[in-house]
């Protein structure tokens, strides 16, 4: 097919008013939002509960506040949180505008078309791969607690 | 006609409506119209005033390439004279001091004033003609960046010609690096040389973003941009996070060795802080050097395999991913300072986590390369190259993100054979694999084909002879950065076949060299389109003309030009018929998400603006250094004139312009 035969191109996104903007943004940042969040968190606060050196803080004793193990539980589950709001955000997205351009999700995966339905499936896998991450991190706080006794 | 972006919702389910002055019209582009029309209003003047007010993104991008391939050179000639004293036990064919300037300006070369440049390069030749602008969002911010770019480059290698380079390391680790330590000028060139480049790189980092969010041709909706243009987004929005940290730390630094100040001082401040501002930029620019590469192979390997890319959008994600990532890894090149064990264990994992991007990259590459029709051409033995180049880098650098693993390899020759199987594996190898591939485009010649294939087996025998048994070296205890070792280490076949690896990579290099020296005069000439690519710049002359497209393309996929083979829907792009914008220097300015057309954008013109800026912040460095401030105010006084004609308001042409590009 020539070009002048060619009919008159569709809008690219013609699902666009089926996900708000704001809510693609949240699906594509939650997940690696709330894991440099509990990267950060738990880099400060583990390093502050093993003071000096790999001594845990409570065994010097040295002075200064001690609920640290309390905000690592909670900033670890509020990032899990996070990834899992971004993908089902991200999940609620993809079945609105999943049908805005023809072929499935292998389509999209291979040629990526529909920019609604690519950003949503993109929130969606970014906030399975950073939920996983963050996850493994969860894990490896809350079993392996070093320098804190999360039962006191 | 009916304006062209009149009453569309936005993504944001809001009414983009058309906001230009006038509505352009729309043509069919002829051999006679408007190409000779646009080429008088897009022609830079001839002469040296001309080529140094041009602001064309093709000029600026060549330029580019060429100075990053000198400092290639330079580079190169560097690690050679390392290697030659590495060669043998004992060797005394280089001083102390001289070894220790030749490897800090051998790293400083390669990973600033190389490997960025050289993709910043690349990308500003080719994002116009890849997204069908006319040109980048802001064209005299192209030519500060890379004048500035070009003025640092001299001011860090001002001092090494007269034996005061930085003599550090790249990483310039304090306390060394202290006045104390190290009372020379060296030191204070590199602090400013880095915080001069810092500006270069932030000024084109930004520029790449606004192109990529306003430029694209219509139709061309986020989900349809090139590989390329995701890699150096993304690259470009790293940079404008992690370059402040380095320009911060090296600030410090400067204030610390000249005005006593104590941020980084060992009895009064933190040296662990040097290293945490220093990473925190140094990791994410590793990725930053990178990812434009892995983006030039993903839209240029399809090529050669006959096929779309496997997976184009997990491939897109996996490049943001790993940008996200990098940002989270920097602590892993401090694992063996004494940090606590728990707080590395999330850096750990973090570097263990980010194979899984890059693994997805690995495995689109391997598909598409399996699932195609593979044509060995030399573009393509460098990119599928780089697939294994990339692989055998990454395995060294898990086994490196592992603490225990770290603490028994780190200053080692095994990390430095990790860092040169990433940084010449995925951005030297795809480099010259997207030279060949462009060239055409650049040149309107075809680099020749047989040399092209000695250039490529020289180089990668050379390569993996030079750099594997590097591993080696660095399992039998060899330290990085050592100026000389004693015999009967057992180091010294391993060093000489080493060194000799080298020189024959080198000697690969050079075979690239005299192949872009020969097709230039006698290479044969290029079609349009000589490898029978997808994307927009293969649908211009080459060279491409001045003002890119005659007509602003209107596109309906990911690969315009193989759409009739692919015949993946009906409609088709329009390459030939399209906007006319030719009342001045004008492109079209999209919607950031869907790429629908909203506003003409008012493109400024040549100007001496950005040079004499760059000369002025040039001065305002080189007389701190001396402390001679009369000459850093004047130095500023120039900068503040210079401004002053960059932003004296003007008028293009009869509209009243609703937006103007004033870069």
């Amino acid at each position: 097919m020539t070009q002048a035969e060619s009919p008159a191109p569709d809008h690219p996104a013609p699902h666009r008013n089926r996900a708000r903007f704001r809510w693609l943004l949240l699906s594509l940042a939650a997940g690696p939002t709330g894991w440099i969040c509990q990267l950060v968190v738990n880099y400060g606060l583990s390093s502050y509960a093993c003071y000096p050196g790999d001594t845990p803080r409570r065994q010097v004793p040295l002075p200064g506040w001690t609920g640290e193990h309390l905000l690592l539980v909670a900033v670890n589950l509020i990032a899990l949180a996070l990834a899992v709001a971004g993908l089902l955000v991200g999940l609620v997205l993809w079945r609105k505008a999943q049908a805005e351009k023809p072929g499935g999700a292998e389509q999209l995966l291979e040629v990526g078309e529909g920019p609604t339905r690519f950003l949503a499936s993109c929130g969606m896998m970014a906030s399975a791969a950073f939920g996983a991450a963050i996850l493994f991190n969860t894990v490896s706080t809350l079993a392996a607690p070093v320098c804190w006794d999360l039962t006191h | 006609m009916s304006r062209p972006g009149a009453t569309r919702p936005d993504q944001a389910g809001k009414e983009a409506t058309w906001e230009g002055a006038r509505d352009p019209r729309i043509v069919d582009a002829t051999a006679e119209f408007p190409g000779p029309r646009l080429k008088r209003i897009w022609e830079t003047k001839p002469g040296l005033l001309g080529w140094f007010a041009t602001v064309d993104h093709k000029e600026i991008g060549k330029r580019y390439i060429v100075t990053a391939f000198l400092m290639l050179i330079a580079g190169g000639l560097e690690a050679l004279a390392i290697r030659l004293q590495l060669s043998r036990a004992d060797q005394h064919l280089l001083t102390p001091e001289q070894y220790n300037q030749l490897f800090t300006m051998h790293g400083v070369t390669m990973i600033f004033l190389y490997a960025s440049p050289v993709l910043s390069g690349f990308s500003n030749f080719l994002w116009p003609l890849l997204l069908g602008s006319r040109d980048m969002a802001f064209p005299r911010l192209n030519a500060l960046s890379y004048w500035i770019y070009l003025a640092a480059g001299v001011f860090l290698y001002a001092g090494f010609v007269v034996g005061l380079g930085p003599d550090d390391g790249w990483f310039n680790y304090v306390p060394y690096a202290s006045k104390t330590f190290n009372p020379g000028v060296n030191i204070d060139i590199y602090a400013l040389g880095l915080i001069l480049l810092g500006i270069s790189t932030t000024v084109g980092s930004a520029n790449f973003v606004v192109s990529f969010l306003r430029t694209r041709a219509p139709g061309m909706s986020i989900n349809r941009v090139p590989i390329l243009t995701w890699g150096t987004l993304t690259a470009s929005a790293a940079n404008l996070l992690a370059v402040p940290s380095v320009s911060l730390a090296f600030f410090l630094l400067w204030m610390d060795r000249q005005f006593d100040t104590h941020f980084f001082d060992a009895s009064q401040g933190q040296p662990l802080l040097w290293q945490h501002l220093f990473w925190m930029f140094g990791h994410p620019w590793v990725y930053a050097i990178v990812l434009p590469a892995m983006g030039m192979v993903s839209d240029a390997l399809p090529t050669f395999c006959r096929r779309p890319l496997v997976g184009y959008t997990p491939v897109a994600l996996s490049t943001v991913a790993t940008m996200a990532l990098g940002f989270g890894v920097w602590v892993h090149h401090m694992f063996a300072t004494g940090l606590p064990t728990v707080a590395l264990s999330f850096f750990s994992g973090a570097s263990l986590i980010i194979t899984i991007p890059s693994a997805v990259a690995v495995f689109a590459w391997t598909a598409t390369i399996w699932t195609g029709r593979p044509v060995i051409r030399t573009p393509f033995l460098f990119f599928a190259s780089m697939i294994v180049l990339f692989v055998i880098g990454g395995v060294s650098g898990v086994m490196t993100g592992s603490v225990p693993v770290d603490w028994q390899l780190t200053d080692t020759y095994f990390v430095v054979a990790h860092i040169h199987y990433v940084l010449i594996g995925i951005n030297v190898f795809p480099v010259i694999g997207a030279a060949y591939y462009w060239f055409p485009k650049f040149t309107g010649r075809m680099l020749n084909e047989k040399l092209g294939q000695w250039n490529f087996w020289t180089m990668f025998v050379g390569f993996n002879l030079g750099f594997f048994p590097m591993h080696l070296l660095g399992l039998l205890g060899m330290p990085r950065r050592i100026y000389a070792y004693s015999a009967g280490m057992g180091w010294e076949t391993t060093n000489l076949i080493v060194t000799l690896g080298a020189f024959l990579f080198a000697f690969g290099v050079l075979l690239f060299l005299i192949n872009v020296a020969w097709s230039l005069r006698r290479g044969p000439a290029a079609a349009n389109d000589p490898w029978g690519g997808a994307t927009l710049e293969w649908a211009v002359a080459s060279p491409p003309p001045v003002y890119n497209f005659a007509v602003i393309p209107q596109v309906v996929s990911r690969h315009p030009l193989w759409e009739d083979s692919l015949a993946e829907g009906e409609a088709r792009s329009s390459l030939t018929r399209g906007l006319l914008l030719d009342r001045g220097r004008e492109t079209i300015g999209t919607t950031p998400l869907d790429g629908q057309p909203n506003l003409i954008l008012e493109m400024p013109g040549d100007s001496l603006s950005p040079v004499i800026l760059a000369a002025g912040l040039s001065l305002v460095f080189a007389a701190a250094l001396g402390h001679a401030w009369w000459l850093t105010g004047l130095g500023v006084l120039i900068c503040v004139a210079a401004l002053i004609t960059w932003f004296w308001p003007r008028r293009v042409h009869g509209d009243v312009p609703r937006e103007s590009a004033h870069g």
